[in-house]
């Protein structure tokens, strides 16, 4: 019994090896082919649009330019999206890719194609299947080419609790969608990692500057996640703000805002309020976030902070790695820096501020 | 007697069935994370990540022990990855060659005081030098008297300023975009995430130019290419499943990335052990559950590391040895782990897996062959039934094998080279008679060295990529 069982068995594992084997061959010519097709229907996407959206005579927009050029795009369609999957995404991307890199007018008309070719259909039909891997993609290419339709949908992607990745993609889509209320997505967030607003952030980068809202409107918002994150892309869409509103954030318990006031203030050169943070630096909980300001101090390369960091070195209150960096940027600052006069100005000249005062030279190899 | 006989078939049997579900549900499980990495990743624009200035920054700590021959081409490769904010961190952990001298001369270094904050202990700190030449104001190079690599690497965790710590080893050839691909996972599952490692591959005959691969080749010796097929094994299946329900306890030693303030908050590598990669993993894991937080320790399944692997039979025994010494000792180290619920399925799973297959496989066939010797020559065994059970072991070693390709091919193989999936797949069917009896033999060899107390590295000689 056990050996007409085994030599079942056997059998069968070697039919298993045997198609097993034949389809990693298949794969591999498959794959093989697959970068033959990718190649050839990115070239006619390219030329498609290089037609119709890259050879403008007229520098006005017009949402009607589609219609002269209506069966071209129909017969793209058909050769190119309705047949596969495959061919789609690829198509697809080179609109997305295009799309963001082109301005104005051209860009205007890749949002168009993407419309006529039904490409947001599509996207609105893949987000509307149950949760799936796709999902973050889609949403930030409806979010990218501005499909107001998939407003709800996406807000309801906000209810995935436990896929961060669809909750941030779907908030930063919102950004640009709900106008109105550009917020809603982030606001959404009641806890929020490190990890997470970083990577937030970064998707917003990857957001059409043209489309993005004023994310000072956020630095009045009682949720502590949305203050932090407008802080950081105001400063880095180069926006405006009111100065008092960031005055009063200066005086926040939470590090977090207020390494992100830091450096708003620093890139906007704001010295009223950098030396007012200065002043009370020691009353920053977290040493990290102290020694990091003092880091930012240094590539400001403004002499007149000079006086108020020697001020933070010589205060008995300030911690011996602040007083390193502070003892750092100074040297940047000072231009005719030297040892005396760092003596003159530091009362507590220990073997240990030696050392780190030593520390400092030797960086500047 | 018979009673004796019959309930040891009866455990084999449980064994084998045990270890023919783990591999199935591994398979399963190694797919589905593929294809989830895969899809996530698609939509990643990493030219983004590249230039922004809110990327965690990373001290890059490379010891080096006796490197004359590559050591430059090899930091001039660490210090042009693209990542915006990162430093290498070169410890000579007292070289007996020229080493240091050429790192002088190369990079225009000189000695500095630098203030050291000296968190963990380590061997003497001769010297720290930094290069006068703006070119190279990332490099840093440690000299120290000679402790070994997990005390060099203790060393460079002292001077590394960033707040992860990617260890490498000095003499492998790193992807350009490979801080990128392991900064990613410490931004979208935060400070849970303890490590990150990725895959790594065999660089034996690839071509290699000023530190990068530009040609990936299978390898000309057959020991290597056996090697190359082993590597795509435990990457594509083992590391890929056991990353799936978070229980991965081993980043290789050759390329990982780890969240500073709990690598030192955890002792960091430990000096008196040769696993000091695994070890380290399972005691930060350990570490973070006695804080009652989650720990994450995430596989990124891209080649992302080349390394060059042994070609001469004796080197490879001594490579594998030590393996079998580290992983032993760290099981034993920490065996309260084992079937350990609080830790979840890594103390249900992964821990007994590794107990198991890792371990006591080894010790079961080396016995299991012998034992079926004598039952050979005693007459006291039915030679079909035994030749039918040896195919079907053999037939499923096989189809691992090429499920373990099917996977590579699927996800982001570097095999360009004609010819080169057939190569592999006829190497297939020789390798569990050539090749895995070296490796059983160096397994029970690492055994008896271990309970001998035996402690040292071997003989690591290799010929060189460059």
């Amino acid at each position: 019994m056990y050996i007409s069982l085994l030599q079942y068995i056997s059998v069968s594992l070697a039919a298993i090896l045997v198609i097993l084997s034949l389809l990693l061959f298949f794969i591999r010519i498959y794959k093989k082919l697959q970068r033959t097709k990718k190649d050839i229907v990115k070239t006619k996407t390219i030329q498609l649009i290089e037609e119709l959206v890259l050879k403008i005579n007229n520098p006005e927009y017009h949402p009607d330019w589609i219609n002269p050029n209506l069966e071209l795009i129909l017969d793209f369609k058909k050769n190119y999206i309705d047949t596969s999957e495959f061919e789609r995404k690829i198509v697809t991307h080179e609109l997305l890719t295009l799309h963001r890199s082109l301005k104005d007018i051209a860009s205007e008309r890749i949002r168009d194609l993407y419309i006529r070719l039904g490409l947001d259909q599509i996207a609105l039909n893949l987000l509307k299947n149950k949760k799936s891997y796709d999902h973050p993609k889609i949403i930030w290419e409806l979010g990218q080419m501005r499909i107001i339709e998939s407003i709800d949908l996406i807000k309801a992607c906000l209810k995935y609790q436990d896929d961060k990745e669809i909750q941030i993609e779907a908030s930063v889509a919102l950004l640009v969608l709900q106008i109105d209320n550009p917020l809603v997505g982030i606001e959404h967030f009641t806890h929020m990692n490190k990890g997470q607003k970083q990577y937030f952030i970064e998707s917003c980068k990857k957001l059409d500057q043209r489309n993005i809202p004023d994310f000072s409107l956020g630095f009045s918002s009682t949720n502590i996640h949305v203050v932090e994150i407008c802080l950081i892309l105001c400063d880095y869409f180069k926006q405006n703000y009111d100065s008092e509103i960031v005055r009063k954030l200066l005086k926040s318990p939470n590090p977090d805002i207020t390494v992100a006031v830091a450096n708003l203030l620093f890139k906007t050169n704001n010295y009223v309020l950098i030396k007012e943070l200065l002043a009370t630096i020691q009353n920053i909980e977290d040493v990290y976030v102290q020694v990091n300001l003092m880091k930012q101090i240094k590539l400001l390369e403004i002499k007149d902070l000079l006086d108020d960091l020697v001020d933070v070195i010589n205060n008995p209150d300030t911690v011996d790695e602040v007083k390193l960096e502070a003892l750092r940027s100074a040297c940047r600052l000072s231009e005719k820096f030297d040892q005396t006069f760092t003596l003159e100005h530091i009362h507590v000249v220990d073997e240990k501020i030696k050392k780190m005062f030593l520390h400092a030279q030797e960086r500047l190899i | 007697m018979d009673i004796l006989l019959f309930a040891l078939s009866i455990i084999m049997v449980f064994y084998a069935l045990f270890v023919v579900l783990c591999y199935v549900w591994m398979v399963y499980s190694a797919y589905g994370e593929m294809e989830k990495y895969k899809k996530a990743n698609d939509y990643i624009d990493y030219s983004l990540l590249l230039s922004s200035p809110l990327v965690p920054g990373i001290s890059i700590i490379a010891p080096a022990y006796n490197e004359e021959l590559n050591i430059n081409y090899n930091v001039k490769s660490l210090l042009s990855l693209y990542y915006n904010l990162y430093e290498v961190i070169v410890v000579n952990d007292g070289s007996k060659d020229q080493t240091l001298q050429q790192l002088i001369e190369e990079f225009d270094l000189v000695k500095v005081n630098f203030y050291q904050q000296n968190k963990l202990n380590t061997q003497a700190i001769r010297g720290i030098y930094r290069s006068k030449n703006h070119l190279y104001f990332r490099l840093t190079v440690v000299d120290k008297e000679n402790g070994g690599k997990a005390d060099a690497l203790n060393a460079g965790i002292n001077v590394a300023k960033f707040e992860l710590t990617a260890t490498i080893d000095v003499d492998c050839i790193l992807d350009n975009n490979v801080l990128l691909k392991l900064a990613r996972p410490f931004l979208t599952h935060g400070k849970d995430v303890i490590a990150v490692g990725g895959a790594v591959k065999v660089a034996n005959s690839s071509t290699i130019f000023n530190g990068r691969i530009l040609d990936v080749k299978l390898p000309q010796s057959l020991l290597a290419k056996l090697q190359v097929l082993e590597y795509i094994r435990a990457f594509s299946i083992g590391r890929l499943s056991w990353s799936s329900i978070n229980s991965l306890i081993l980043v290789s030693g050759a390329l990982g990335v780890f969240n500073k303030k709990v690598l030192i908050e955890s002792g960091a590598y430990q000096t008196d052990t040769v696993g000091e990669d695994i070890e380290l993993i399972v005691r930060m894991r350990k570490h973070k559950q006695k804080q009652n937080k989650p720990s994450k320790v995430v596989y990124v399944p891209e080649p992302l590391c080349w390394t060059e692997v042994p070609e001469d039979v004796n080197v490879l025994i001594g490579q594998r040895n030590r393996w079998t010494r580290g992983a032993i000792d760290t099981l034993l180290r920490h065996k309260d782990l084992l079937l350990n619920g609080k830790y979840g399925a890594l103390g249900l799973f992964a821990i007994p897996y590794w107990y198991i297959i890792e371990w006591f496989s080894f010790i079961i066939q080396f016995v299991g062959f012998f034992a079926t010797l004598i039952l050979i020559i005693s007459g006291l065994v039915n030679l079909k039934l035994l030749f039918l059970i040896a195919l079907c072991s053999l037939l499923f070693y096989w189809i691992l094998s090429v499920i373990a390709l099917l996977l590579e091919e699927n996800s982001y193989s570097r095999n360009p080279e004609d010819g080169s999936v057939f190569k592999l797949w006829l190497l297939i069917f020789i390798e569990p008679i050539i090749y895995h009896p070296i490796n059983i033999y160096a397994a029970i060899r690492g055994n008896i060295s271990y309970f001998k107390g035996n402690k040292s590295w071997g003989n690591m000689s290799r010929k060189g990529l460059n």
